[in-house]
């Protein structure tokens, strides 16, 4: 299998061990040894004779045996030379811990470029440089010089920080989170988090991936293999650099763009993967994904010993999106039957405060039986009349015939009171704070829906007459534009079906009028220039016009307007375009994202789209059902549909326009930007009609000229 | 007369005269003919490494035609706008029009053509008699007008011309219309060039605009900026032909950048998410403002790519401004522009007739 040298190697040598206890060098071969790697282990040091008990040798090439990992602690200007010897022994991986590469400059992006092409040369894999390395718990294996030694289990972690790395294993040993493996990706010179998920989605003991990144080095190789992943485990992922702030601190960090976050948002959401925003999420959905069984559907019973905490719950749930169906009718006799007279029967379920542990048993077990509940929330508040660690080992029992996912909150106790250890023992998930349970059922649901989702849905093809595209493109190129006007972005949207009104460029104000006279009135006549992005703003723009003699004097004011505002814009023209009814304003538009490709935006049109960022995002190429998600997802969704009795506008044919549009984007690269803006729609079955549209083209698509 | 003298002038500034001129030499050149040079009153005010003022097209039309003259011959005035008149008050106007008449003479000996190059505007020199029409009819110079076109009231413009040269006699040979953006050059064809011909002045040629043309370098705006180049030293002659200020969110500079061809970016220094965009996106070069130095990180990507980026001390606005003052004047100095200058003249101007 793939990296098996890296998970499952017969033996590794760590170059640069040290005798000196508080040296890198020295904790990699310790973990080594008392973590209890069955394989050989050889430390490299052309100084020592022995380390920890250990022959060492003074190359990797006096190594008698076969080496299939070499674990690189030496300083980061004699990693390529030790590289070429391992390429010499025959090693097949690398996990380089030594820093000094392209984190730091020029010179260290050069050593790394050297480095990358020593192991391309022998053929060799890389992880690393400047990382913690990598621990496989199924093997005994800890190639890393963290301080804890985690216990095995079924979650595995990437992290591109080292720092946060290490803290994420000493969390995990306090909660007895146990992994399979844990891998730190430092610069990702070779090895990228792609290509570990993809070794992760054919491990069978690890059932879900936790993932902590900055940022991505391929973005469409990122997509399509957790694509493939996340339909086989959950893969849940802490993205920093959510804010302006923050992308200049990752920028500054990692050393590359950090990207737009819409993009980031979108690029899982097409991957399939579970984004959280802050790491005490990451860490709770890790231990509700590590043994619980998937929710089938939203549908959530709380059982409480308080009414308060319960309410909490049930409003965090309500928040999320969650249900909480009252039980069956028969199952709500047999619970009145047992529980005292004042216990509400309603969800959440109350207990009461005496609540001992058969009340809790017998509502859990009622839980599980009923029909309609998917997930279990249990609340337990110290009280005198509870008793914590029973109430715990009776959810432990009957847990283990449960098809249902349970988590819980048992407040207000200590981390070393019994409860709380037997419900970790037996792999409860348990949160200190009510609200986080509604949170990771949440979560879950997400993923039973990602699952659900169909991969085979198709992407509209419609057959177009390419030549008329390529030319209009062609045209802008050799005009030396990046923009296009609004004629040649009518004429691209058109030859795709896109309904646009009938267009005309003068050029004198006898055209204008003559054009006026051809097209019908009224007509809106509007400056045509690649330099100016908003007509409004500096009087290129003349509605409603009702006559020849009215359209050559809007010429000649245009002209005059636009000038005075802007001398230096190169003005090609006025637009004569037929008016047409108002319909409802909303932007349909498109922008290249440099890592992950063409990104779909859909949102309410108008003045107010830069402030009320009613907008949402998806990557292209689009199905029909994600392209109905947009519009569901915004505000103007309910607009379309209608308010205080208006008629439903027609929808359909705004899907209709995304579709095509990214159709458009992924057919045509050299097309950096397009928006529709506005795009009028009218009622139902009467379509829609984009008014203005700008295209942009890719100045690289220049370079190389 | 069998010298031929073009005096090569228009009404308003930077129509593009040395261009003109330049092409027009070079075309002679390659023709075998000698060619003379000489600009009476220069305005390009500069000092050379002797300290002495010198004028800056005249020294460049000076290494062209490799003329074994001194700097004041082939510009015996060299004035400064601001303290023009202080100057031209120390001479009288029959010193001065002697003093331009011998530089025309030497200019002139055993030259076949004699390319002369007027001042900023027509009038220059009137306080010491010395006017563009005078010095022409003086000359026995045809007079060669260069005119930007940018709107109608070039009309207007050319036709008060002719009738200050009617008063003083002197030859017109003809206009060219320079600088025409692709969208008008169907009016300047067929409604500018018939109302001038109608109002009796011959139009020699509409020269397109040609944006190349009117590019600077990288390396020029790093001649005039200075500052330190941190890394894509590579692609200092890349072109640059807009000013962009990097202070939004990277998000909306990459919309920003991406409409904007060739353009040069100034931002902070520690603005390592728009340098980021910058790359991505593709521009001609950076310039870091404030002395502020950015993360290490982005030097390989710079190199790799060939954008330069450039830290100088100055703040934002500061840099701008210096930017903005040298686009306006760009200078066909090298050969790469002079061979394009030539090829644009040779392809839109009557040039034959012109040097018939």
């Amino acid at each position: 299998m793939l990296l098996d040298a890296f998970f499952r190697p017969r033996s590794i040598a760590v170059v640069g061990a040290s005798r000196e206890p508080e040296k890198v060098g020295h904790r990699i071969v310790k973990n080594l040894i008392e973590y209890g790697f069955k394989g050989h282990i050889f430390p490299i040091n052309p100084n020592a004779d022995k380390i920890l008990g250990l022959k060492c040798y003074k190359s990797i090439l006096e190594v008698p045996e076969q080496v299939d990992l070499a674990v690189i602690v030496v300083p980061g200007k004699i990693v390529p030379t030790v590289a070429e010897e391992c390429g010499k022994k025959g090693v097949k991986g690398l996990v380089v811990i030594s820093a000094g590469f392209s984190e730091t400059g020029r010179e260290g992006t050069q050593l790394e470029k050297e480095l990358l092409a020593i192991c391309r040369k022998y053929n060799i894999r890389m992880q690393g440089p400047n990382c913690l390395g990598l621990i496989n718990t199924q093997n005994r294996m800890n190639a890393t010089f963290a301080a804890a030694q985690p216990s095995a289990g079924n979650i595995a972690f990437i992290s591109q920080s080292g720092a946060l790395g290490s803290t994420i294993l000493n969390w995990a040993l306090q909660n007895d989170v146990g992994f399979t493996s844990f891998i730190s990706l430092g610069n990702e010179a070779d090895l990228t988090a792609a290509d570990f998920l993809e070794f992760l989605a054919e491990d069978e003991q690890t059932r879900a991936v936790g993932l902590y990144i900055e940022g991505v080095k391929d973005g469409s190789h990122f997509i399509e293999v957790a694509k493939k992943i996340s339909m086989k485990k959950p893969v849940i992922v802490l993205k920093s650099g959510t804010t302006d702030v923050g992308v200049r601190a990752v920028s500054s960090h990692t050393g590359s763009l950090a990207g737009s976050d819409v993009a980031f948002s979108a690029a899982f959401r097409k991957a399939g993967i579970i984004r959280v925003d802050r790491l005490e999420e990451l860490f709770e959905l890790v231990l509700a994904f590590e043994n619980q069984p998937l929710p089938k559907d939203k549908n959530v019973l709380i059982i409480t010993n308080g009414g308060g905490p319960g309410i909490l719950v049930a409003d965090a749930c309500e928040k999320m999106g969650l249900n909480l169906p009252l039980l069956e009718l028969n199952l709500r006799e047999e619970l009145r039957n047992s529980l005292p007279p004042h216990a509400s029967l309603n969800n959440p379920l109350d207990v009461l405060g005496d609540a001992d542990e058969k009340r809790y048993e017998l509502a859990l077990k009622i839980g599980l039986k009923s029909e309609i509940v998917d997930g279990i929330i249990i609340i337990l508040t110290p009280q005198a009349m509870t008793p914590s660690d029973k109430v715990a080992e009776i959810i432990a029992e009957v847990r283990k015939t449960s098809n249902k996912p349970i988590v819980t909150a048992f407040m207000g106790l200590d981390d070393d009171s019994a409860a709380i250890k037997t419900l970790l023992k037996n792999d409860i998930p348990n949160y200190p704070f009510p609200e986080s349970t509604a949170f990771v059922l949440k979560k879950m649901h997400e993923y039973t829906s990602i699952l659900k989702r169909s991969s085979r849905e198709p992407i509209l093809q419609i057959q177009v007459d390419r030549r008329i595209i390529k030319n209009t493109l062609d045209k802008i190129r050799k005009d030396d534009r990046l923009t296009s006007t609004v004629e040649e972005a009518f004429i691209i949207a058109e030859s795709f079906g896109i309904p646009v009104p009938k267009l005309m460029v003068a050029h004198s104000p006898k055209e204008a009028g003559d054009m006026a006279d051809l097209i019908g009135y009224p007509v809106a006549m509007k400056v045509v220039s690649p330099e100016i992005l908003h007509k409004t703003d500096v009087g290129g723009v003349a509605l409603n016009i009702t006559s020849r003699a009215e359209a050559e004097r809007n010429y000649e004011n245009i002209l005059n307007k636009v000038h005075s505002f802007m001398p230096q814009a190169r003005i090609l023209g006025i637009s004569v375009q037929k008016m047409v009814p108002q319909g409802k304003e909303v932007i349909v538009g498109a922008v290249r994202d440099p890592q992950f490709g063409p990104l779909m935006m859909f949102g309410l049109g108008g003045i107010y789209v830069n402030f009320l960022k009613d907008v949402s995002y998806r990557l292209c190429p689009l199905t029909r059902s994600e392209a109905e998600e947009m519009i569901e997802e915004t505000k103007a969704y309910t607009l379309l549909r209608g308010v205080r009795g208006e008629p439903p506008s027609d929808i359909n044919s705004v899907i209709d326009v995304i579709l095509r549009i990214s159709q458009i984007m992924t057919e045509f690269n050299e097309i950096i930007e397009m928006e529709i803006n506005p795009l009028f729609v009218y009622n139902e079955k009467k379509g829609c009609i984009a008014v203005d549209i700008k295209i942009t083209i890719d100045k690289m698509a220049y370079e190389g000229e | 007369m069998n010298k031929k003298a073009i005096y090569i002038a228009s009404t308003k500034e930077l129509s593009g005269k040395s261009i003109v001129t330049i092409a027009l030499a070079k075309i002679s050149i390659d023709l075998g003919k000698k060619v003379g040079y000489l600009k009476p009153i220069g305005l390009q005010y500069l000092l050379n490494e002797k300290g002495e003022p010198i004028d800056e097209d005249a020294e460049t039309m000076r290494k062209i035609l490799n003329l074994k003259v001194d700097a004041n011959q082939v510009c015996p005035f060299v004035v400064h706008r601001d303290t023009l008149l202080e100057q031209f008050m120390q001479v009288n106007s029959q010193k001065a029009l002697q003093k331009i008449l011998t530089a025309y003479k030497s200019a002139s000996e055993e030259k076949d053509l004699v390319l002369i190059e007027g001042p900023t505007a027509l009038s220059v020199g009137s306080y010491v008699g010395c006017p563009v029409p005078k010095l022409a009819a003086d000359f026995g110079a045809q007079i060669l007008l260069v005119e930007k076109y940018e709107n109608d009231l070039i009309v207007d413009n050319i036709l008060q011309a002719l009738d200050y040269f009617s008063k003083w006699k002197s030859n017109v040979l003809g206009v060219i219309l320079n600088q025409v953006s692709s969208t008008k050059m169907e009016k300047a064809k067929n409604v500018i060039k018939p109302a001038l011909e109608k109002s009796g002045i011959n139009v020699m040629g509409i020269i397109p605009e040609d944006k190349a043309l009117s590019a600077l370098t990288v390396k020029e705006i790093h001649d005039a900026v200075g500052g330190k180049i941190l890394a894509g030293k590579d692609g200092m002659n890349r072109i640059v032909q807009t000013v962009l200020i990097g202070a939004m969110t990277p998000e909306s500079a990459a919309g920003y950048f991406r409409k904007a061809k060739n353009e040069l970016i100034i931002t902070g220094g520690d603005r390592t998410d728009i340098i980021f965009t910058a790359l991505e996106v593709g521009v001609s070069a950076l310039i870091l403002t404030g002395n502020l130095y950015p993360s290490v990180k982005i030097f390989p990507r710079a190199d790799d790519l060939r954008i330069p980026i450039i830290l100088v001390p100055f703040d934002t606005y500061t840099t701008l401004q210096m930017v903005q003052k040298i686009i306006g004047r760009i200078k066909p100095t090298d050969e790469e522009r002079i061979k394009k200058a030539t090829r644009l003249v040779k392809e839109n101007v009557d040039w034959k007739q012109i040097l018939k």
